[in-house]
């Protein structure tokens, strides 16, 4: 009896010998299922091969049967590792370890509305692998998503705390609208949550929807994929309770180097040098005096080091009968800026109870609390609500960066502290003090989500399940602003201080959805050849939002804060509500012959009130075909392969991202005060009338944007799992596109939505999991992704040759500069503007009688008239040879899409130890650095202080630069001289973690300990010159990497404990 | 079994009876068109809308006093980029943004004008009253398009859907005729300036004086159609003989009264109202007096934005004993040094430092000041400008000057000079006997020492076909006699004026998606 069970087995079968026949007597077994590395593996399914009786095992990985006989077979399964066979022996005791499963063909993958396993999945999934993910100390799990999945583009705008992450999956299929994916939380589909409020400690699992086969099933908001995430629920066993803490400090990964006080000083003499002198060389104070001279770094009075914790604590357990969860958290993160930070308080209940034999009905419920403080880095603060451009000096980065080292003063002690710049330009040319600023401003977002899901499931007819399901997301915002007499919106000298005084503002905002789904499901297997589930439902959602606020202004009482609003005189700053109803009937049926051929067939029908009735309705198919090559025989007899899967798929999906009622015109009253041009009454006589105006163009054609989307795809794996690919080509054709198309103005309207243009996204992913190295000791096993897409405007806005794009916010100068263009033929956004050609040497000049510069007749100009320009200034590129730089000579200067994206995830076991260390990159995407158009010259507002860059500016000492001289930067347009390449591989996180023996854990009376210290953003490579390369603060679709006043990204280093109990 | 079946199939068939329902929804927040235009505080309230486009920044509010009318009377200190400079193309905001405020103007007259019969409960008296001043108000934002940008698209009708083709150019002198002939409606439906005794509203002699504007720009470049100075002085006499308007015996009360938000129905037939200084929910302010007025850098004296600076041509329009001058000229600024600004003279020969001096905001009644905006009204149409009018158009139909064209202008000058505009007076008056052109020349130059600033000098200099040459003097004259600190940019924005410059280049927000339009020549 020393042959191996498999092959005895074998055997016993080849000779048809009965097993009864060989049984011995009846007897007890107990066992424990470990991990490779020893360590206990709770919750694993032990079965007997042929009975009824199954065992969970406990927390200490143990199991036991009392009727069993020798040569029957025990089936140990659990998700994530390989599942085993043990045949029981004469022994009593079984000591059984399960290898971790790197290719999860056996692992639930969340689809829409039901599961199934990878090796039946015949549509385009992706996975984030959890406990890789979970290395990383997160705030939230977009923050660690981007590199996990081939083919999901992650971008923060910058490195702003609690801000939201734009994320799109297979390249954007829309021009105008959102092309962010749906999420679907346990079951409930959200357009755009706020995925703070979701403890990445409650994350069982996220799965990515890609194709259509997979998509189609949310129908109309399906088209941008599909994002599944599901919270961990209780599992049968005893009580397991989890604490899991880090403490942690997050620094600014890079500051830009602004002039010294000595380069400062030498600039403002070469810009002015009437005022320089007077201001910097007063009383005989020479240049030279300042080069010993320190001068305030103003980066380093507005960024800080900055603490950060998280509490995450957990207890889930249950019976057969019943499974819990509750889970709660605290965090707390304070922002790199400083007065700013993100913190959240959480808690998660969820319950699930089986009653009786047929019926299962559970709850699951969540609650945030959220709250950000501090500004918005990109955004001007001195307003009273952030949606409209103010003084660019209370820009946070621009303040900081620009705001003067040195003042010339003998006394420069108070500069720190003092709230203006008083030396500069008085009132015209108002310099806030970022320190001050900051300081001072009040800013809060509050965010109160709760979230509840129930359900009742009843099984009948033995195949058949029905489940009803009520769900509401409840999110409240408020929004609450005080501007104090130090701040840029509330001091009397600033533009908004003048007009409003001390002030500030509330607002609430209600955002609802309810939904009801109804599903009835069907799953069997006819003659053990034949499998079919299915699927039919019907669905009802309702999104709603509501808003009120208003502003308050000539506060009396400042010290009041914002409880003091009420002294003010009151406007009201918005009243609003809208809502939007969705009706949705889907099926789908998967069908499996012979565990060989699977297809997949869904559709679904939506219904919206977002269309006029004629247009509601929209019907969404898909179908799909897999075939499992690798169970045929001409591939099983190659050993090297160890499964082998082709899929293909095609489907239409829709994109409903309208405004709830697009279809119809509309007539407003002018709103309150500061909300933009929307000043539509009039004054007769003293008596004012306020205006009502058409404000929309409304479209009684609208109807749905349609994608129809093919997926090519093979996954394969060798030697036994050790490496697996899964490799996927898509094409995805959107037609009718939902586009805010731009209209004759002389319509009276600039835009209304119309179903017109195409665009073609294609691409290839590639997804490649190997176990590199696996011996006793240490083991490498590695996940390298890598996506592919290229994007094409196939046709836009009918004739329309062209749509370019302004940048709104930013520098009112370059209001007449639109540095994007979207053309047919080409990607939805490229950079657009002039063609950079260096400096003007003297030798493009004649030399007047009078000593002054004269351009040659036949050098062009640079936008800027001839007589304005000197030697050094910045020169452009002729590109139509007319003679003349002018707006005509405009060329595609840049290419803000990447050509390849991924990820790489690599994790080392040694003993006790354990590292993970993942990088990601984005390779080809060029960046519009704003910033260095403003501080290497073209901001020439006197005392502004500049990027040491500019330091090596032309001058007649200097001719070699290609710096514009000091006052050179000609017109304010964009060019190629700012579009930078932004490139980067990230070391993203890199997570070392010690598990303490289970000698040491049984001493305290734990389960287990594992200790961590790990870091987020540790490396960065890169040729990029601003302050990080994943940065969009203007993102949309047609307006992607644009940086501009970033809030800095922070290097995170955090230490870790997580203990089970 | 079957029950749980039947229990499930019922409950869809109910749910699914109910869809449609929960589909219809209606807006919580805006009011349909199909629901408003009922009442008469409704109808005012859509005519206050159509009103509203003339208070724009990109209309009178701030471009058209200064960066959109480039003329000889001013230039704007030391700008060197944008529209502030003269740097125009398709692309440039305030002009698409100036182009897509007056064709919202018309879209919300048409949308009056299609609805106002469904007020049948408003007497029909009222509505013709709210009619003839919508019918004006869009006939004058084409004429506005008409004369800054030529044949634009004529849209009499509301927009019903975004998927209707876009229009093509009319020909200038088609739109010109619906101009007038709208304008000539409204004239019989509106009311009298002194049913209201205000003049912030379209009253007859209003579109009677603004005809006659219409009219001379008709008889003028690019149409030069000249039968049109015959209607020209018909309507500019109309005004006179009603009556109801007659000059301001001093000269810069017009101007005090225009900044102190005082009514001078005589004088001024008509004016964009501001009020206010956007401090609070209703921000119907304008940057009169400060984008374009006196430099000043303290925001308690009246602060002024150091741009609009008037040319040694304008000042040097003014012959001795011209009271205008020193008030159109301000003759002094305030220097600034920290919280104190104190008024200081120019001296004799700093002619191109002085600012634009007519909206004096130390005059402003409502305290404190702000920085940018004003309740200054701005004035559209004043009597001497009728009485001008009318002596060009007669000079022209009678082969010279008549008694009347003398007694039009004598009156305008002599109330320049502090006289009474009855009187004879040596000084002010015009020489006699001046030749037809001489007298054209007189005219040319009282318009530009009476309404100097006043937004309409590039119009002139365009219809009398005389704006790039004037402006490309006026480059040569800043080359030789401006002070260096301040040549480069007043010569670039002069040389800017080409013959292209007549009409702005059609916006790119109508080009770029409108296939049926043709780009203006030279752009």
């Amino acid at each position: 009896m020393n042959m191996k069970p498999n092959l005895l087995l074998t055997v016993l079968l080849v000779l048809g010998i009965p097993l009864s026949i060989l049984a011995q007597t009846v007897k007890t077994i107990t066992g424990t299922v470990t991990e490779e590395n020893g360590n206990p593996l709770p919750g694993a399914k032990v079965v007997i091969q042929g009975k009824t009786a199954s065992r969970v095992t406990d927390d200490q990985g143990r199991f036991s049967f009392s009727n069993t006989k020798e040569s029957e077979l025990l089936v140990v399964s659990m998700v994530g590792y390989i599942g085993k066979t043990v045949v029981i022996t004469s022994q009593n005791q079984y000591k059984i370890q399960l290898v971790a499963n790197n290719t999860a063909l056996d692992d639930v993958v969340i689809v829409g509305y039901g599961q199934v396993k990878r090796k039946d999945l015949t549509g385009s999934v992706g996975s984030v692998v959890m406990k890789d993910m979970e290395k990383a100390s997160v705030v939230s799990f977009e923050d660690a998503l981007a590199g996990r999945v081939a083919g999901v583009q992650v971008g923060s705008g910058d490195g702003q705390p609690g801000s939201i992450s734009n994320i799109t999956i297979r390249g954007g299929n829309s021009i105008t609208q959102s092309n962010s994916p749906l999420y679907v939380i346990d079951g409930f589909p959200l357009e755009s949550p706020d995925n703070n409020t979701i403890n990445p400690d409650d994350i069982e699992s996220i799965d990515i929807l890609k194709d259509a086969s997979s998509t189609a099933i949310y129908g109309a908001r399906g088209a941008n994929g599909v994002i599944m995430i599901k919270t961990k629920e209780g599992k049968v066993g005893a009580p397991v309770v989890n604490y899991n803490n880090w403490l942690g400090y997050q620094y600014p990964a890079k500051q830009i180097e602004v002039m010294s006080p000595y380069e400062f000083v030498k600039y403002q003499l070469d810009l002015n040098k009437t005022s320089a002198t007077a201001l910097y060389l007063k009383d005989g104070k020479t240049l030279d005096a300042y080069r010993g001279e320190q001068g305030i770094n103003w980066q380093d009075y507005v960024l800080q080091n900055a603490f950060m914790q998280n509490h995450s604590f957990s207890m889930r357990g249950g019976t057969a009968a019943t499974k819990y969860s509750v889970s709660s958290s605290y965090l707390d993160q304070n922002g790199i800026v400083i007065n700013g930070g993100y913190k959240r308080y959480q808690g998660r209940f969820q319950i699930d109870q089986r009653l009786g034999k047929n019926m299962r009905i559970g709850i699951n419920t969540n609650y945030t609390y959220g709250i950000k403080k501090g500004q918005i880095a990109n955004l001007t603060s001195d307003n009273l609500n952030s949606s409209s451009a103010g003084n660019a000096s209370s820009y946070l980065m621009y303040s900081t960066w620009g705001y003067r080292p040195v003042t010339g003063n003998a006394d420069d002690e108070n500069f720190l502290d003092q709230p203006f710049d008083d030396d500069v330009a008085g009132n015209t040319d108002l310099r806030i003090n970022p320190v001050v600023n900051s300081n001072n401003l009040y800013q809060y977002a509050f965010n109160k989500s709760l979230t509840t899901n129930a359900f009742a499931e009843y099984a009948f007819l033995k195949y058949f399940k029905f489940k009803v399901s009520g769900g509401m997301t409840d999110t409240r915002l408020v929004f609450e602003r005080f501007n104090n007499s130090n701040t840029a919106a509330g001091n009397p000298r600033t533009v908004y201080g003048q007009s409003y005084g001390i002030n500030g503002s509330l607002e609430n905002q209600n955002i609802r959805s309810l939904l009801n789904e109804n599903l009835l499901t069907f799953n069997k297997t006819f003659n053990k050849k034949h499998r079919l589930d299915a699927v039919a439902g019907f669905t009802m959602q309702r999104n709603s939002m509501e808003g009120d606020g208003f502003v308050s202004i000539l506060l009396p009482n400042e010290s009041l804060g914002v409880r003091g609003l009420d002294q003010g005189t009151i406007l009201v700053k918005t009243t609003s509500g809208t809502y939007s109803t969705l009706v949705s009937f889907l099926g789908r049926v998967n069908y499996t012959f012979n565990s060989r051929y699977l297809f997949t067939a869904s559709i679904r029908s939506d219904g919206s009130s977002k269309f006029a009735r004629d247009n509601r309705v929209g019907y969404f198919p898909s179908g799909a075909f897999a075939w499992n090559i690798g169970e045929e025989n001409f591939l099983k007899s190659v050993k090297a392969i160890s499964s082998a899967k082709l899929r293909a798929s095609y489907g239409i999906t829709g994109n409903n991202r309208v405004s709830d009622f697009a279809y119809l015109s509309i007539l407003d009253q002018e709103v309150g005060a500061n909300t933009g041009n929307t000043r539509s009454g009039y004054y007769f006589n003293g008596q004012y009338i306020k205006g009502t105006v058409p404000v929309g163009l409304g479209n009684e054609n609208l109807k749905w944007e349609r994608t129809g989307n093919l997926d090519l795809g093979i996954d394969l794996s060798f030697f036994k799992q050790r490496i697996s690919l899964t490799a996927d080509y898509y094409y995805k054709r959107t037609t009718d596109l939902l586009l805010n198309a731009s209209l004759p103005t002389s319509t009276g309207y600039l835009t209304a939505f119309k179903n017109i243009g195409v665009v073609v996204n294609r691409g290839l992913e590639f997804t490649l999991n190997t176990i590199n190295l696996r011996t006793k000791k240490f083991s490498w096993t590695s996940n390298f992704n890598i996506a592919f897409n290229t994007n094409k405007i196939e046709e836009l806005n009918g004739d329309q040759p062209s749509l370019i794009t302004r940048v709104s916010n930013w520098n009112a100068n370059f209001n007449n500069s639109l540095p994007y263009i979207a053309l047919p033929g080409r990607p939805v956004a490229l950079f657009y503007g002039y063609v950079f050609d260096g400096v003007y040497p003297l030798s493009d000049f004649n030399v007047l009688s009078n000593g002054s510069y004269e351009l040659k007749p036949d050098v062009p100009n640079n936008g800027s008239a001839r007589s304005l320009i000197k030697p050094g200034f910045i020169k452009y590129k002729d590109v139509n040879g007319d003679g003349v730089v002018d707006a005509n000579d405009q060329t595609i200067v840049g290419n803000p899409n990447p050509k390849h994206i991924g990820g790489f995830s690599n994790n080392f076991n040694y003993g006790p130890f354990d590292l993970n260390v993942f990088l990601q990159w984005s390779y080809g995407n060029d960046i519009l650095n704003a910033n260095r158009i403003v501080f290497e010259g073209a901001e020439a507002r006197p005392s502004l202080n500049m990027f040491k860059t500019y330091e090596n500016r032309w001058s007649l000492e200097n001719q070699d630069s290609n710096l514009p001289v000091a006052g050179g930067y000609g017109p304010n347009v964009f060019s190629d001289r700012n579009i930078e390449d932004g490139s980067f591989l990230r070391l993203k996180t890199v997570s070392l973690g010690y598990n303490l023996s289970s000698t040491v854990t049984k001493k305290l009376k734990i389960q287990s300990a594992r200790f961590n210290v790990s870091a987020q953003n540790l490396i960065t490579w890169t040729n990029y010159s601003g302050l990080d390369p994943e940065v969009s603060v203007r993102h949309s679709a047609l307006t992607p990497g644009f940086d501009w006043s970033p809030y800095p990204r922070a290097r995170t280093i955090t230490f870790g404990m997580n203990l089970t109990f | 079994m079957k029950t749980t079946l039947l229990y499930i199939a019922m409950m869809l068939a109910l749910v699914v009876s109910s869809c449609s329902k929960i589909l219809d929804t209606t807006p919580q927040d805006f009011v349909s068109p199909v629901n408003y235009y009922n009442t008469e505080s409704e109808l005012q309230s859509a005519l206050a809308g159509v009103y509203d486009r003339l208070g724009d920044n990109r209309v009178y509010s701030q471009g058209m006093s200064c960066y959109m009318v480039f003329s000889d009377e001013f230039f704007m200190k030391n700008q060197t980029s944008g529209m502030n400079a003269n740097i125009v193309d398709a692309s440039t905001l305030e002009l698409n943004r100036h182009w897509e405020t007056l064709y919202t103007g018309i879209e919300r007259a048409n949308m009056l004008l299609e609805n106002i019969d469904k007020a049948v409960k408003v007497t029909v008296e009222k509505r013709n009253e709210i009619k003839g001043q919508a019918l004006f108000l869009r006939a004058y934002y084409y004429f506005l398009l008409a004369d800054e940008f030529g044949g634009v698209p004529l849209k009499l009708q509301s927009s019903k859907s975004p998927e209707e083709p876009p229009l093509p150019g009319t020909p200038l002198k088609d739109l010109y005729e619906r101009i007038v002939t709208d304008m000539k409606q409204a004239e019989g439906l509106v009311k009298s300036i002194s049913d209201y005794g205000y003049n912030t509203r379209i009253t007859k002699t209003t579109v009677q004086g603004i005809l006659a504007r219409v009219y001379l720009t008709m008889a003028g470049a690019p149409l030069n159609d000249v039968a049109k100075y015959a209607d020209a002085r018909t309507y500019a006499e109309k005004v006179m003989l009603s009556g109801l308007h007659s000059l301001n015996p001093d000269f810069k009360q017009i101007y005090i009264n225009h900044v102190q938000e005082i009514f001078d129905t005589r004088e001024s037939l008509w004016e964009v109202e501001f009020k206010g200084v956007n401090q609070g929910e209703i921000q119907e302010g304008g940057m009169i007096g400060s984008y374009n007025g006196i430099t000043c850098g303290n925001i308690e004296m009246g602060y002024g934005y150091d741009y609009v600076h008037a040319t040694a041509k304008l000042y040097n329009a003014y012959a001795n004993g011209d009271l205008r001058r020193d008030w159109t000229v301000a003759p002094y600024r305030y220097v600034t040094s920290g919280q104190t600004a104190v008024r200081t003279n120019w001296a004799a020969d700093q002619l191109y430092d002085r600012s634009n001096g007519k909206w004096r905001r130390e005059y402003e009644l409502l305290l404190p000041r702000n920085q940018n905006y004003t309740g200054t009204n701005w004035p559209l149409l004043r009597y001497a400008d009728v009485l001008l009018m009318f002596a060009e158009a007669d000079n022209y139909t009678n082969n010279g000057p008549s008694v009347n064209a003398y007694k039009a202008i004598n009156m305008v000058r002599r109330r320049g000079y502090g006289k009474d505009v009855l009187v004879p007076d040596i000084a002010a008056d015009a020489a006699a006997n001046l030749s037809q052109q001489d007298f054209l020349d007189l005219i040319r130059n009282e318009r530009l020492r009476e309404l100097a600033f006043e937004g309409i000098r590039k119009h002139d200099l365009v219809r009398w076909g005389i704006y790039p040459s004037v402006m490309q003097t006026q480059a040569r004259e800043y080359q030789t006699n401006m002070p260096t600190a301040l040549k480069d940019a007043a010569v670039a924005q002069a040389q800017r004026v080409t013959d292209r410059a007549v009409l702005f280049p059609i916006p790119n927000s109508e080009l770029a998606v409108n296939p049926n339009i043709e780009q203006n020549r030279g752009w």
